[in-house]
């Protein structure tokens, strides 16, 4: 894969080998101006070493990486200017406030005088910290940490952030107010790449998905692509899993599914019977005016939608060998 | 729907402009201003490493501690010295003042470093647009300003000192000099420590190593200016002197070698690491000529002292020819575009350049170099120094008329040849084994391997022929045995037939090895620029004077960031 004149993140058959362990291996992908990228993967799949790559603490053993057109490993100094990046740990200083944090990483990004104000004032005003500015690192909350962690990544205004497991350990509260601030800087032009266990997240904010196990890369594309892809073996046999909801009685209801050969129960309670059937609307539709005809008393027909953890656990799944 | 507002509500409703309830830090007065526009000219690390430092409190607690025994002494001084008020005083002075300069100073360094590498916080650090060495300078220059409010406490009370009996300025400045100097330099290593160690279980093992050996240091101190006795400091002898002003070379020069060392342990892969640490070693074999030369200028050279300079030049460089020789021969492109272009640069810059081969030729060319400068001074030893100032009978009479001319140059050529030699087997050690061997070990572990292997290679070939040479009785097994012996061929006198043993035996295959290594390590020499890729070239081209790293205003940047979107919230 060529360099891409647009693209503002792209990895070219990057492999990160540690002796014989590749913790990536042969990934390529890309991240156009403006869009969110979903970096999934289980716990060593290679996502934070791939992210490491691109934030110029780490070099591939081969491949190659940009950001915003400049290699990695040859122009890190420039990739550093336009590259914010928020790791999934946070170290912190004694001795200092937050205010004082965020000077410290204006400074060392070249910002001075009025400009460096400026950045600081805006950066707490958008991260919400501007009340705690004088408050000691180490008196701060989770969430808070999250937030001035995100604002030092932002002090320099960096066209790329890459964020490792931001959302992790947030409670819900803290983690809508991320997701609307990485909204907000998708709509400001940043591209972002985004690694995180919480997926539902994920599909909120994510332009595109990349999928990640054991250093290959499985899968990329649109969340709406990878939700409507077959999620298990019944799928690819082009069956799909309907949710029908009635006001019959259970037993009645389960009886008569056993009375057709092209229906099977995947789960039922006491209202709601998930069954597996053919994808194929017609016969859907063939199904459910059998299902009138039978004077079972349905008052919902819904094929259930795949969410993002079914697409993660059907692609992950032993998929890597 | 939160009853609360969200930062971002918060600015968007603010119409624009940010509330000024939230600003961080508004300036009081025209003063703070000043001083803020003022510490623009600082680095950052060099602030924030002193905000933290004096806001820690170790460095409150020594500072009280320092005061209040400042103060004790003071009054026990003139309770009890009496005649001997000067001297004690100052004495007590400087041995309170040694704690935080031996102690406290240098190993605060080391901490503040190494925590940087445990907490993980140095990557946060290296990924902005600072320099590694922005970053070692930084945090250098604050152990020296927490060094400077340390004299600044005692400082009165030394200048009191003055007006007493039997204290001259001299005896003031030089032991203040040794005082910082040596913090200074047991500062530089402790940072040279914490780059090097960075794991926290060893780190652990070396806090401990360090603090024992600063501990050493400030006994040691304790005692210099005890039994020395302050009165009596740095007035010299002559050779005393020399003494001195070697030491002054070793430790200014090793300092400079640790700090430009450091600064390559914390650079990025990619980085040219190699180039500032060999400056520094050509520096520090330059100051040890210009010692020599002042050696000389006062005394002649007489037999054996030719061979002795060019065996502890020759040591030198061979602990640092293992370490260039295990250089990674892969180089960045990064590096590969500053290579110099043209062939008369690259004969002599080449070598400053990374890489096993050229390490190994800057170290051949530094030794051979040596070996010119001491011959050249022999042979122009009385011409360059006639010592024409001296009165006769003051001069050194022991000139070249005692010195065994012939004897001397065979055995420092067959120093250099030694020299030589092991340096081609450890380059080539490393070039046709290691490299392939441990080829997946991380570039950083090259040089540490290659000075363990090539120590241990010297150390085997030069025992084994010690012990084996003794071993046999007979002549010529013996005289075999001793062909492999550095110390006894460069400094026992070689007669009859042991010339044709040594040159058959040793000889011939030093030679072959040395070329074939020279052969292999010039294809790196010879190696050319490659060209800039066109992007960087872009943008290397516009002047624009702009603290940004982006080449953006803050305006434009922050006009994007919704605290200047509109009161309705649409931008």
């Amino acid at each position: 894969m060529a360099r891409s004149v647009d693209a503002m993140i792209q990895l070219d058959k990057v492999t990160r080998s540690f002796g014989n362990t590749h913790a990536v291996d042969d990934v390529s992908f890309h991240v156009e101006a403006g869009e969110v990228l979903g970096f999934i993967g289980p716990n060593g799949a290679g996502k934070t070493t791939s992210m490491r790559i691109l934030s110029t603490l780490d070099t591939p053993t081969s491949g190659e990486a940009w950001v915003d057109g400049f290699s990695v490993v040859d122009d890190p100094d420039r990739v550093r200017a336009r590259m914010g990046w928020m790791p999934d740990g946070f170290g912190t200083y004694p001795n200092i406030n937050c205010e004082e944090y965020l000077d410290f990483f204006a400074r060392s990004y070249g910002l001075r005088g009025k400009n460096r104000l400026r950045a600081i004032k805006n950066v707490m005003g958008f991260t919400q910290l501007s009340q705690l500015a004088k408050k000691p690192i180490s008196g701060l909350s989770k969430g808070m940490k999250q937030r001035l962690c995100l604002g030092r990544a932002l002090i320099h205004n960096p066209k790329v952030l890459i964020l490792d497991e931001p959302a992790a350990g947030l409670d819900p509260r803290a983690r809508i107010e991320l997701r609307e601030m990485i909204l907000e800087l998708a709509n400001e032009g940043k591209s972002l790449l985004i690694s995180s266990h919480i997926l539902s997240e994920l599909a909120e904010v994510c332009d595109r998905v990349a999928i990640i196990e054991m250093g290959k890369l499985l899968a990329v594309g649109t969340v709406d692509s990878l939700l409507n892809q077959p999620t298990d073996q019944s799928s690819q046999n082009l069956t799909t899993q309907v949710a029908v909801k009635f006001i019959s009685d259970l037993s009645e209801f389960l009886d008569w599914i056993k009375t057709r050969d092209d229906v099977e129960v995947v789960s039922s309670s006491y209202d709601t019977v998930v069954i597996s059937c053919d994808a194929n609307h017609e016969k859907q539709s063939e199904l459910l005016a059998a299902m009138m005809n039978s004077k079972l008393k349905v008052f919902e027909f819904k094929e259930k939608q795949n969410s993002l953890e079914d697409v993660f656990l059907t692609v992950t799944r032993g998929a890597v060998q | 729907m939160n009853q609360e507002r969200s930062a971002i509500e918060k600015v968007r409703l603010s119409g624009g402009e940010v509330d000024s309830s939230l600003t961080p830090c508004p300036n009081e007065s025209r003063f703070d201003d000043l001083m803020e526009g003022f510490s623009d000219w600082f680095s950052s690390i060099l602030i924030k490493e002193t905000r933290q430092a004096v806001k820690s409190r170790q460095f409150i607690w020594t500072y009280i501690l320092q005061l209040v025994l400042v103060a004790s002494w003071t009054a026990i001084g003139f309770g009890t010295l009496g005649n001997q008020l000067g001297e004690g005083l100052l004495t007590g002075y400087f041995i309170i003042l040694g704690f935080p300069l031996a102690l406290i100073i240098p190993f605060s360094a080391y901490r503040s470093l190494s925590r940087e590498f445990e907490d993980g916080t140095i990557k946060l650090i290296s990924i902005t647009t600072m320099k590694p060495r922005q970053i070692v300078l930084g945090k250098l220059g604050s152990a020296l300003i927490q060094l400077t409010m340390y004299l600044a406490v005692i400082a009165p009370c030394i200048s009191f000192t003055y007006l007493l009996q039997g204290i001259s300025i001299w005896n003031i400045m030089s032991c203040l000099s040794i005082c910082v100097g040596g913090s200074i330099f047991l500062t530089i290593l402790g940072l040279f420590l914490a780059g090097s160690f960075r794991s926290r279980s060893l780190g652990v093992g070396v806090s401990v190593v360090f603090v024992l050996v600063l501990g050493l240091v400030y006994f040691g101190w304790i005692l210099f200016v005890i039994v020395s006795g302050i009165t009596d400091l740095l007035i010299l002898s002559s050779e005393e002197y020399f003494i001195f002003s070697g030491i002054l070379f070793s430790f200014s020069s090793t300092a400079l070698i640790l700090l430009a060392s450091v600064i390559a342990q914390i650079s990025f892969p990619s980085d040219n690491r190699s180039t500032w640490v060999r400056i520094m070693m050509l520096l520090q074999q330059t100051l040890f000529f210009a010692w020599v030369f002042h050696i000389l200028s006062e005394e002649a050279y007489r037999n054996h002292v030719p061979t002795i300079l060019l065996m502890w030049v020759g040591h030198y460089w061979l602990l640092m020819g293992f370490l260039l020789c295990g250089e990674s021969s892969k180089l960045s492109r990064r590096v590969r575009r500053n290579f110099p272009s043209t062939l008369p640069s690259r004969l002599f810059l080449s070598l400053f350049m990374p890489g096993a081969g050229r390490g190994f030729l800057f170290a051949l060319a530094n030794i051979w170099s040596a070996f010119l400068i001491i011959l050249i001074l022999a042979i122009y030893e009385k011409p360059l120094f006639d010592w024409s100032w001296l009165p006769h009978s003051q001069r050194p009479s022991s000139r070249l008329a005692s010195f065994s001319w012939l004897e001397e140059f065979h055995s420092m050529f067959i120093c250099m040849g030694f020299v030589t030699w092991f340096l081609s087997l450890v380059f080539l050690l490393n070039r046709c084994i290691l490299s392939r061997v441990c080829g997946h070990l991380e570039p950083g572990y090259g040089p540490v391997l290659s000075l363990v292997s090539g120590t241990a290679i010297f150390a085997f070939i030069t025992v084994f022929a010690a012990i084996i040479s003794g071993v046999f009785i007979e002549p010529m097994a013996s005289a075999v045995a001793s062909s492999f012996n550095w110390y006894e061929m460069s400094f026992a006198p070689i007669v009859g037939t042991q010339w044709s043993i040594f040159f058959i035996v040793f000889g011939i295959q030093a030679v072959i090895i040395t070329g074939w290594a020279i052969m292999l390590a010039s294809e790196d020499f010879l190696m050319g620029p490659i060209a800039t890729p066109e992007r960087v070239l872009i943008e290397s081209k516009p002047v624009k004077i702009n603290a940004l790293p982006v080449g953006e205003s803050i305006d434009e940047i922050f006009g994007e960031l919704p605290s200047k979107t509109t009161g309705d919230g649409t931008a």
